[in-house]
């Protein structure tokens, strides 16, 4: 395996300008969608990012296709930073795909699946007495098996799960390195969702893909990551290796969000209390007002993401009583044991 | 044993007439008890929307009540009267929505006007199930409803646009218990949030079911979310119901392997992962249903007696199944991790 | 708020533009204007008369464009708009005299028309399916006819053969003009027949648009939350029709801009005095300050009816008024 990430960024920050709601003559204030984000993207590994809705996961997504341009920081493909002038160009797609959450709204529903495929392929320079078994192809290795029999379907024919797969297929048409999954198995059917899970995994691990998997199920992440990221607000919170985020959280932020996913198993254990989400803070820690430890120093300095144990970084500052106050997701029988 | 509130026998909806004619639910037989919570699960095409629009006569063509009974028994201790639900006429309707029965659908935004405030709906309902005789005393009705559900007065102002997805559920939360029903039906109400919101809103339920005790009946994908929820769980497929069982027992011991496969498809938070496979193939679709037994061609169990027609629901005590298979041991039989 | 003051803008632009245009268009034109109007009257034309095409056209003056400019904008305020050179008179008379017939009549007949037009929508939407529902073909049986064909024969069977109205004209030419019952009564008794055939032709466009609004809002899941809270039907009807009715509102407010052009139509089958005679006769003579003034007031009118239209939308859909932000 390589040294450098497939893709990587930096700092990556992204502002827009918001009239502040309810005012009519108040000037435009810059909104920060996304907060100096650093993540990166490497072969054979799932990395997701976690959040919930007004997190900024998907407008980081966005800056990664290149689809927005971000306000502050770089992006680097094989190590290589990208100019920001420099338009994304058919190299950039073909290196770096994005899968949307509904695919009924990503495929154009008037066309053949035969001609969902083609187009990309044809755009990318295949000569087009190729472009049938290639087709084929691509929907056998999402296990769309007969790829015949899926050709001249259109979309509305298939289920959803089919169809993003179809959505996948078509990803993987150009032979990209990196593939973004902005939530792509949300929309689907309960019992159909871990099979799409499993062959992104699938896919990552048998094509040497890099995969970020976006989501707000955190079990999900759990499930197939080899690193998990937590946002909140536009910036990472917390960042840990393979289960660390979901069986030792530290923030309290994704302790509120591991205790709050139904789960029949532990239903004795301490559910972590804070009140509902208000606007953002303009200085300080994003979280402050729900956070039961927030002190002064959190609420006038935005903490940094500091590293406390093998990849596992936090942005809190009271990261060590947050540990001692809640309880682990891995107590044996009702809540309150430390980890 | 709390005397029952609710009572359906082989109730059928169909879509359609004639030829064409798609059935949607099939058959469904249950009982729900005064202060109980009845948990139906399923995923696209398993009827269990249907179910509730039909039962509360809320169907839009060309959905069509095609057999069964129902029977909603309402009033004070000693002064019981049980109404046809399906042979009401529009009055008597009127005279139980709301007031007896109340729903909670799933998108609050397109539920709640997007043209009026918040605080007329309140105004509205109290106002024509002739609560409150003045606009003041409505208003201070609405307020208490607001607080009830954790939710400042000033939102009454508001137009649906402006509250965040958690606030607008709650403000049908709290419509939903405005007159005090006996039974409250919950459409996928969290479906759409967050799961932080989703937490803060089952809390709340559940105080509030505590206080007011209000029957309800909670419709979702998400089983997790149901055992924690319900006192019964019932699974359907196809427009069937498949399993029906308290949910510890569900829980414990599911019987069908649609129910092991739902329970399946959700990664769990803790412990070592585990691949897990869902179900393979997708839910289908009503019009083109398999022969026999509608989940057959996904079960792992099937068989060929299985192909040719379709189970029965057996009844044992506070169980029900509908499977040729079933055992205590299909849980091991599909290697399942518990 | 914001939003509106800055639509206002925007339509004060497009006004300033639209006057601009009148002002340039006249002397865009080839040829000499004036030896060939005058040449048309043939040469009986006063002074005063020539001053004004001097003045539409600007020719024959000796002062700079944008003297000329000023000139008319100042003229403008004035209420100047020249003078008309069919008619001898200045043409902010002649509009001021013919338009309150056009507004009388057909302005009641477009007000009535969305009224019932729109009521009977949406009725029909609820009861969609129902054998009402042939009363929109009916309608637009009705629309589709040529106006002068639908309205002579009008004219014909029920005035003429059955008397249940009377003749044409705008009022009983035995009454005296004036603010007396006579009068007025004889206005309204001999607008009947005109507004009823308006009425007819013009239904159809209100009843389909709101109808199939209608049949969309009731699928809206408000409008089962509706029927689940156990309210009357009538007030689930209500909550529907004020929902739909928020586009039919902005195309009224349009054909209310558009009438200040006149029922041309009308007017002919009716004998009735207009602004649509004024206009047809003003373009078979070649009356250009006439014609400059009417395209004028339209203009302005529609761009009004446009602004209120605007507005209207505003306060009917709160939606609207959030400007979008994430």
């Amino acid at each position: 395996m390589s040294d450098a990430p497939l893709l990587e960024a930096r700092g990556l920050t992204k502002e827009f300008l918001v009239k502040p709601q309810g005012s009519t003559f108040a000037r435009r204030r810059p909104f920060r969608a996304v907060e100096d984000v650093s993540v990166q993207l490497r072969e054979g590994r799932v990395t997701a990012v976690v959040g919930e809705s007004g997190s900024g996961k998907s407008v980081l997504a966005r800056m990664l296709a290149r689809t927005v341009s971000p306000s502050a920081g770089e992006l680097l493909v094989g190590g290589k930073v990208i100019d920001p002038h420099q338009r994304r160009d058919l190299t950039y797609t073909a290196t770096v795909q994005l899968v949307l959450q509904d695919p009924f709204a990503s495929i154009n529903p008037v066309h053949p699946i035969r001609h969902v495929l083609e187009r990309p392929l044809i755009i990318h320079g295949t000569a087009s007495r190729e472009v049938p078994a290639l087709s084929k192809e691509l929907l056998e290795r999402v296990a769309l098996t007969p790829g015949e029999s899926f050709l001249d379907r259109y979309p509305h024919e298939l289920s959803g799960g089919q169809l993003q797969r179809v959505s996948i297929a078509r990803a993987l048409s150009v032979r990209p390195k990196v593939l973004l999954a902005d939530e792509p198995i949300s929309m689907l059917d309960v019992s159909v969702r871990l099979g799409v899970l499993n062959l992104l995994r699938d896919l990552c691990d048998r094509e040497h893909l890099a995969i970020l998997y976006i989501t707000h199920d955190i079990a999900s992440a759990r499930y197939i990551a080899d690193e998990v990221l937590v946002m909140y607000a536009g910036q990472v919170v917390e960042v840990a290796e393979g289960t660390d985020v979901v069986d030792h959280p530290r923030h309290p932020y994704t302790q509120l969000l591991v205790s709050s996913v139904p789960d029949p198993g532990h239903q004795d254990r301490v559910r972590i209390q804070a009140p509902s989400a208000t606007a953002f803070p303009e200085e300080g820690c994003r979280f402050a007002p729900r956070c039961p430890l927030a002190d002064d120093r959190c609420r006038r300095q935005v903490p940094e993401l500091v590293e406390i144990g093998t990849g596992h970084r936090v942005r809190c500052w009271r990261v060590e009583e947050a540990s001692v106050l809640f309880s682990s997701r891995n107590s044996q029988k009702g809540g309150g044991e430390i980890t | 044993m709390s005397e029952s509130i609710l009572r359906v026998e082989n109730f059928s909806v169909d879509y359609g007439v004639g030829d064409r004619a798609v059935r949607a639910v099939h058959d469904v037989t249950f009982s729900l008890g005064r202060s109980e919570v009845l948990g139906i699960a399923g995923e696209s095409g398993s009827g269990k929307s249907t179910l509730v629009y039909g039962l509360t006569r809320l169907l839009r063509a060309p959905g069509v009540i095609r057999s069964g009974s129902a029977s909603l028994t309402i009033g004070e201790e000693g002064q019981r009267r049980e109404i046809d639900l399906l042979s009401a006429d529009e009055r008597e309707l009127r005279a139980l929505r709301w007031r007896h029965i109340s729903v909670v659908l799933q998108s609050a935004l397109s539920a709640l006007n997007p043209v009026r405030r918040i605080g007329k709906e309140f105004d509205e309902v109290l106002r024509y199930h002739g609560q409150g005789t003045s606009r003041a005393e409505r208003r201070a009705r609405a307020e208490e409803l607001l607080a009830m559900v954790g939710l400042k007065s000033d939102r009454l102002d508001r137009f649906p646009h402006e509250l965040s997805g958690g606030q607008r559920q709650r403000v049908m939360i709290a419509l939903a218990l405005a007159l005090s029903p006996d039974l409250v039906i919950m459409d996928e109400p969290t479906t759409a949030l967050d799961v932080v919101t989703q937490r803060e809103i089952i809390d709340e339920l559940r105080e509030l079911r505590e206080r007011l005790g209000f029957a309800m009946i909670f419709i979702t994908h998400d089983l997790s979310l149901l055992v924690e929820l319900a006192e019964q769980i019932m699974v359907m497929y196809a427009g069937r119901v498949v399993e029906r069982a308290d949910s510890s027992d569900l829980y414990a011991i599911p019987r069908h392997p649609y129910t092991v496969g739902l329970m399946n498809s959700f990664p769990p938070l803790s412990g070592e992962i585990v691949p897990m496979s869902g179900i393979p193939g997708s839910p289908p679709s009503l019009a083109s249903l398999p022969t026999g037994c509608a989940f057959h061609p996904r079960c792992p169990l099937a068989s060929e007696e299985c192909s040719l027609s379709s189970p029965p629901l057996v009844v044992e005590g506070s169980r029900s199944l509908a499977c040729f298979h079933s055992s205590p041991s299909v849980r091991e039989r599909l290697e399942i991790r518990s | 708020m914001r939003v509106l003051l800055r639509r206002f803008g925007v339509y004060l632009l497009t006004a300033w533009v639209a006057i601009t245009a009148n002002f340039f268009l006249p002397r865009l034109m080839p040829g000499n204007p004036i030896a060939s109007l005058i040449g048309k009257l043939t040469g009986q034309v006063t002074p005063q008369e020539v001053r004004s095409i001097q003045l539409q056209f600007g020719v024959g003056l000796h002062s700079s464009i944008w003297q000329q400019y000023w000139d008319y904008w100042v003229n403008l305020f004035h209420g100047q708009l020249g003078t008309s050179i069919t008619l001898s008179a200045s043409v902010s008379s002649v509009l001021a005299s013919q338009i309150y017939w056009t507004l009388g009549l057909i302005g009641v007949a477009t007000v009535l028309s969305f009224v019932f037009g729109t009521a009977l929508g949406a009725l029909l939407g609820w009861t969609r399916g129902a054998r009402t529902d042939s009363l929109i073909p009916l309608a637009t049986f009705f629309q589709a006819t040529p106006y002068f064909f639908l309205g002579s024969v009008m004219v014909l069977v029920l005035s003429n053969n059955l008397h249940w109205f009377p003749d044409l004209g705008a009022y009983d030419p035995n009454a005296t003009p004036g603010f007396n019952w006579g009068f007025i009564a004889s206005l309204i008794r001999y607008g009947e027949l005109p507004v009823l055939s308006i009425l007819l032709s013009s239904m159809a466009g209100w009843m389909l648009g709101m109808r199939n609004m209608m049949v969309t809002v009731i699928g809206e899941d408000f409008v089962l939350m509706a029927v689940a809270k156990g309210l009357p039907r009538r007030r689930v009807i209500w909550h529907a029709a004020r929902n739909a009715v928020l586009p039919s509102v902005a195309n009224f407010a349009l054909a209310i801009g558009l009438l200040v052009s006149g029922a041309l139509l009308v007017e002919l089958v009716f004998n009735y005095p207009g602004v649509g005679n004024l206009l047809l006769n003003a373009t078979l003579n070649e009356d250009y300050p006439l014609l400059q003034g009417i395209f004028l007031i339209i203009t302005l009118t529609v761009l009004g009816a446009n602004l209120i239209a605007d507005v209207l939308y505003f306060w009917l859909d709160p939606r609207t008024r959030t400007p979008v932000t994430q």
